[in-house]
């Protein structure tokens, strides 16, 4: 059978035949058209234009509480606006443990207005999220998880536990002094 | 010869077009099963049960079933509450999850003591590792759909988990979602995977299951293969093993029907009962109690990558184990050391089923480091394991001359 395919030349030599490379590029031209053809099925489960439309939110944060903490929903997930008092911009300006997250940030850089603290509540570990506490069992710690008890500072700093990262600041601007723009393009 | 009845006219006119008497010869009425083998060979069968409860109650939930954030959890209380006999049918297929994977336990378990893994049973172990897969993503999918708070927050947990892929693992946590968070499109997805692929894979997988372990024959306890010719060695699938089959078949379902009648509820937890809130975690969040070990393994591991790695290791190695033990010797029982480090392994896993109730911290914290690291070095030593042996046993045969 496999000579009918070859020229008597071919057939005896070590070079690849012209079926081997007939076999070669129609299975690469397949392999190619089969990716590509994924390609759809793959993206169709992306978030959807419905759910992307919550890539922004806009709050308003005029009505937080001193020395308590609001939250607000963006895309789904809880943003906290803790608005602190002087002694908490103190604490977290002058941490007195260090971050567990190599890449933190000081206060200053987390919060572009020292009162307002913004953050999303999702522990960075797994997804949880902490519970406020306000420094009512330790003065530094305003948060802890109760999924795996990490604890967070007054800036949402890791300070203990599993966690790897401070509590992400999202992507924010002050659109007035009340308003604010979370997320980003 | 007798004039052929009506019933035999019929079913002559399908064995003349489909297998139906060489299917029956070769699978059951003629299939030769090992005379000796225990009570431990039941388990596969015991799977098959539970696959076929599973289907046939799950059929009957999706048909009252809604997929969706608002409805969903009513709907599932409205179907233990409000439909004919949906008492029955929704425990029948939360509790029979448990059992699914208590039998597939044994049966994995089976498998490792008496050497199951190895020639010529490779594939057959590779085909059912695929179906373990297949019956944890049927168990995380299907944890979802009742959209409880623990449904909810162990699906966050469990899918934020991929967040620790580098570089694209944000990317993937959303297209796994389909959102942000766990929502509406997540219970979708999980929904569908849980009704269409699941099932298709599962059915799927158990025919190649089976027709590999009807290729090569069932191994038996003494860990030495049978020769096909020892006749007398032998006995028909029917009626030896359909009779053992069945008996012990129903005297797991009355064990089974005993949780589904007087403790329908046994294994759920109570945050089950309060309906999913994307912005309040519950206090703990525990997950089912087959997923405790993996659990363990996960959490007591402080960096998250590779935590990751080692949770999906965890099942992952199971793959492997053809090829880390190349000891020709089958029974666990017969080999010196392994048969301890298998032992010692089997009590690992329930220890670590137990560390995953507890908070991991202090000693809790350590003792699941060893736990898990033991769970790995297990498999990993296998290579030495069996060249220690080889050597003790060359010892020994030098002596006995
Ligand atoms: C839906 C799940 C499964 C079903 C329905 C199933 C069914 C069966 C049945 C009916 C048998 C023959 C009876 C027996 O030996 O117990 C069998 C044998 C076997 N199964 Fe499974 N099985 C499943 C999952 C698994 C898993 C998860 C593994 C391991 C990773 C596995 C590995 C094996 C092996 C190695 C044998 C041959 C045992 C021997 O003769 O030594 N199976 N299976
Ligand atoms: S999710 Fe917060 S500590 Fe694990």
């Amino acid at each position: 059978m496999a000579e009918d395919f070859q020229s008597p030349q071919e057939a005896g030599s070590q070079e690849p035949s012209r079926k081997d490379f007939i076999i070669l590029a129609s299975g690469a031209a397949a392999a190619i058209a089969a990716a590509g053809g994924a390609v759809p099925f793959i993206r169709s489960m992306q978030p959807s234009l419905d759910v992307e439309a919550e890539r922004f939110a806009e709050i308003d944060i005029s009505e937080v509480p001193e020395g308590k903490v609001t939250t607000f929903e963006w895309q789904g997930k809880p943003v906290w606006v803790f608005h602190r008092n002087a002694e908490q911009i103190a604490l977290a300006a002058n941490p007195p443990k260090p971050s567990k997250d190599p890449k933190s940030k000081p206060d200053s850089e987390r919060a572009l207005k020292p009162e307002y603290l913004i953050v999303v509540g999702i522990c960075t570990h797994l997804g949880c999220i902490p519970l406020y506490e306000g420094g009512a069992k330790e003065e530094w710690k305003a948060w802890h998880c109760p999924c795996h008890g990490s604890q967070y500072d007054m800036s949402a700093r890791i300070i203990a536990g599993p966690a790897p990262q401070d509590l992400e600041v999202p992507p924010l601007e002050y659109l007035s002094d009340t308003t604010v723009l979370i997320g980003e393009a | 010869m007798a004039e052929k009845g009506s019933l035999s006219r019929v079913y002559d006119w399908f064995d003349r077009q489909l297998p139906v008497t060489e299917l029956m010869e070769n699978h059951a009425t003629k299939y030769p099963t090992p005379k000796n083998l225990t009570y431990w060979w039941n388990f596969g069968s015991l799977a098959a049960i539970f696959l076929v409860i599973q289907i046939l109650t799950g059929i009957l939930l999706a048909v009252q079933y809604k997929n969706d954030p608002t409805l969903a959890f009513d709907s599932v209380q409205r179907i233990v509450r409000d439909v004919e006999w949906g008492w029955l049918i929704q425990p029948m297929h939360a509790i029979g999850a448990s059992f699914f994977f208590l039998v597939m336990f044994i049966h994995l378990g089976r498998g490792m003591v008496y050497g199951s893994y190895k020639s010529p049973r490779a594939l057959l172990w590779l085909i059912g590792c695929a179906l373990f897969m297949v019956l944890v993503i049927a168990g995380f999918t299907g944890y979802l759909l009742p959209w409880g708070q623990m449904s909810y927050w162990a699906a966050q947990v469990i899918t934020e988990v991929f967040s620790a892929v580098p570089v694209v693992g944000q990317t993937l946590v959303e297209w796994v979602r389909g959102s942000f968070v766990v929502s509406d499109a997540t219970l979708s997805r999980m929904f569908t995977y849980h009704i269409v692929l699941v099932p298709i894979l599962f059915i799927m997988l158990t025919v190649v299951h089976i027709s590999a372990l009807h290729k090569v024959g069932s191994s038996n306890p003494t860990g030495v293969e049978i020769d096909k010719k020892e006749k007398d060695k032998f006995a028909t699938f029917h009626p030896l093993t359909t009779a053992k089959d069945a008996w012990f078949g129903l005297l797991v379902l009355m064990v089974f029907f005993a949780f589904v009648f007087f403790a329908p509820h046994y294994f759920t937890p109570v945050a089950q009962f309060i309906e999913a809130n994307p912005l309040q975690t519950p206090p703990e969040i525990v997950p089912e109690w087959y997923f405790l070990s993996m659990f363990a393994i996960l959490r007591s591991i402080p960096e998250k990558l590779l935590g990751v790695v080692a949770l999906f290791g965890s099942v992952g190695i199971l793959f492997f184990l053809p090829l880390l033990d190349r000891s020709p010797v089958k029974r666990a029982f017969s080999r010196p050391i392994f048969r301890w480090g298998l032992l010692l392994f089997f009590l690992d896993f329930i220890y670590l089923g137990y560390l995953g109730t507890k908070p991991p911290l202090g000693a809790n914290l350590v003792a699941g480091q060893i736990a898990t690291l033991y769970y790995f070095l297990f498999f990993l030593s296998l290579p030495l394991v069996t060249w220690l042996e080889a050597k003790m046993a060359a010892k020994k045969g030098a002596k006995d001359e």
